[in-house]
């Protein structure tokens, strides 16, 4: 069955030159505190867009703006065409279309793994048992988890878990995927298999979303680069413009910041409003 | 004064078959208000979850005054009331029925909102942003996850109705308590009576607990 591999083939069928996801003028308060001030981005078809910035930046508020998981105070977003209005049969059909891959896995740990990538096929989008089995299957190879289909969550890494959370999303063959700090829960070690997993899935033209703090992987597989600080876009480009060429001081003090391990020296912080930085002494501040 | 009594059990062959038609009786109560409790509890339970205020309070104000007031009480008020409302006939035991129902279900409501509330709101975020719906994910992956937790206090809340089923005595209806009293008034062997009734209960009640048990550690095994 040809509908049964999606994975790792190309999306089909977004409105030529429309962007996937058109978000506007977005702003998100909780209470007082505002964590984004009017951000518009655009998402294209094939495109992988790495969103980085320092903690607490509205990184990840936004990404979750994008599929409604936090409905923006004000300002619109729109996923192939289609404008995301609160609550309603209208968004839950939107949201299928949309994977969605978590810091926390949030695998159904009463759920074998098998059965996590079946869930979301047969709960969410009515697929057959049965196909959505066979679906399930497929995927999980797809992401080497093939002799783990029966195991229960708890009994697998945080890498595999994590895996079989991609393979879940992508099991509904989404037309695009969003990483919400995907490997920031993992053990430095069980990183590369994840990121190694999404540079895969990206090399196969998936139109993605990813907020990370991995700024190598950014370089090798963004297409676009964006940085957030303080709920707006600063700056954004190419993996070269944003990295090496940086124009604004915000950005450049936080690569800096995020670079500093790579460097002869350690980095040079001219204002105090930052948190002392990590040195050799002393390293783990920052 | 102990060496002055003498136990007499002389009157149980007699009244054996009494006891066994009460027993009967004190299970179809037990039965009756567990299962409509439980529903009643689900439902209660959901609508105190609810972000609508006109959902969420007439909820709680039933909760509260079930959970608040004593439910001797309720048994009577209900006897009493329910006629007077509907204007029907309703018998004893379906009256005790329904005041065993409402008081334990006001105790179940707050059991699985708690259940429910425990779960990892990242659960929830998952199912969403699969779009999968709000009823299915209660039932195929919040409630599941729940059930292990809450196990032990449903459990223990069954126990306690069996007990507690005693308390429709009041209002005539011949379960066990009921049949005791009658017993012994007639036999003049209150304290037999009572020592014999009290080993039907414990007769319906250790096959619940055991059954708990044993749930609850095939639910924790396979979570393992």
């Amino acid at each position: 069955m040809t509908t049964a591999r999606k994975f790792f083939s190309e999306p089909d069928e977004a409105a030529e030159g429309h962007p996937v996801i058109c978000a506007q003028d977005i702003h998100k308060k909780f209470g007082n505190f505002s964590a984004l001030n009017g951000i518009s981005l655009n998402v294209y078809r094939g495109e992988v867009v790495c969103i980085i910035g320092p903690s607490g930046s509205g990184k990840s508020t936004l990404l979750r703006c994008l599929n409604f998981l936090e409905v923006p105070t004000s300002g619109t977003v729109a996923v192939l065409g289609q404008q995301l209005v609160s609550g309603g049969a209208g968004l839950m059909a939107i949201r299928r279309n949309i994977g969605m891959v978590f810091q926390q896995f949030n695998l159904f740990p009463h759920m074998t793994a098998l059965q996590n990538v079946m869930e979301g096929q047969v709960s969410g989008l009515g697929r057959k048992r049965s196909e959505a089995r066979e679906i399930a299957a497929a995927t999980l190879a797809d992401v080497g988890l093939a002799a783990k289909a029966e195991a229960m969550p708890s009994s697998l890494s945080g890498g595999q878990q994590q895996r079989v959370a991609i393979a879940r999303s992508l099991a509904m063959s989404p037309k695009v995927m969003l990483f919400d700090e995907p490997t920031s829960a993992l053990d430095p070690e069980l990183r590369a298999e994840v990121l190694d997993t999404m540079r895969r899935l990206a090399l196969e033209n998936r139109t993605m979303v990813i907020v990370t703090h991995e700024m190598a992987f950014a370089k090798l597989v963004a297409d676009r680069v964006v940085f957030i600080d303080e709920g707006l876009i600063v700056e954004e480009g190419t993996p070269a413009e944003v990295f090496n060429n940086p124009s604004s001081e915000r950005l450049k003090k936080f690569l800096n910041l995020v670079f500093w391990g790579e460097r002869q020296e350690p980095p040079n912080i001219e204002s105090d409003d930052l948190t002392d930085p990590p040195t050799k002494e002393n390293p783990t501040n920052g | 004064m102990a060496a002055d009594y003498t136990f007499e059990f002389g009157w149980v062959d007699e009244s054996l078959p009494i006891f066994f038609r009460a027993t009967f009786l004190t299970i179809q109560l037990l039965l009756w208000s567990a299962v409509i409790s439980v529903g009643i509890g689900l439902l209660a339970g959901q609508m105190l979850l609810s972000k609508s205020f006109f959902i969420r309070i007439p909820a709680r104000l039933y909760v509260d005054t079930f959970r608040l007031t004593p439910m001797l009480f309720q048994i009577v008020v209900v006897f009493f009331l329910v006629p007077i409302l509907f204007d029907i006939n309703v018998p004893a035991f379906s009256s005790g029925v329904i005041a065993l129902s409402l008081n334990y279900g006001a105790f179940f409501s707050e059991v699985f909102r708690a259940g429910v509330q425990s779960i990892e709101k990242g659960q929830w975020e998952a199912a969403q942003s699969m779009g999968i719906s709000k009823t299915r994910t209660l039932v195929r992956i919040i409630y599941p996850q729940a059930l292990q937790r809450m196990l032990p206090p449903i459990g223990n809340m069954v126990i306690s109705l069996t007990k507690d089923t005693s308390l429709v005595s009041i209002i005539g209806v011949a379960e066990l308590f009921n049949t005791a009293q009658n017993v012994g008034a007639s036999s003049f062997r209150q304290i037999e009576v009572l020592l014999l009734v009290s080993l039907f209960y414990l007769v319906i009640n250790l096959p619940i607990a055991l059954m708990v048990e044993r749930m609850n550690k095939r639910l924790n095994d396979d979570n393992r």
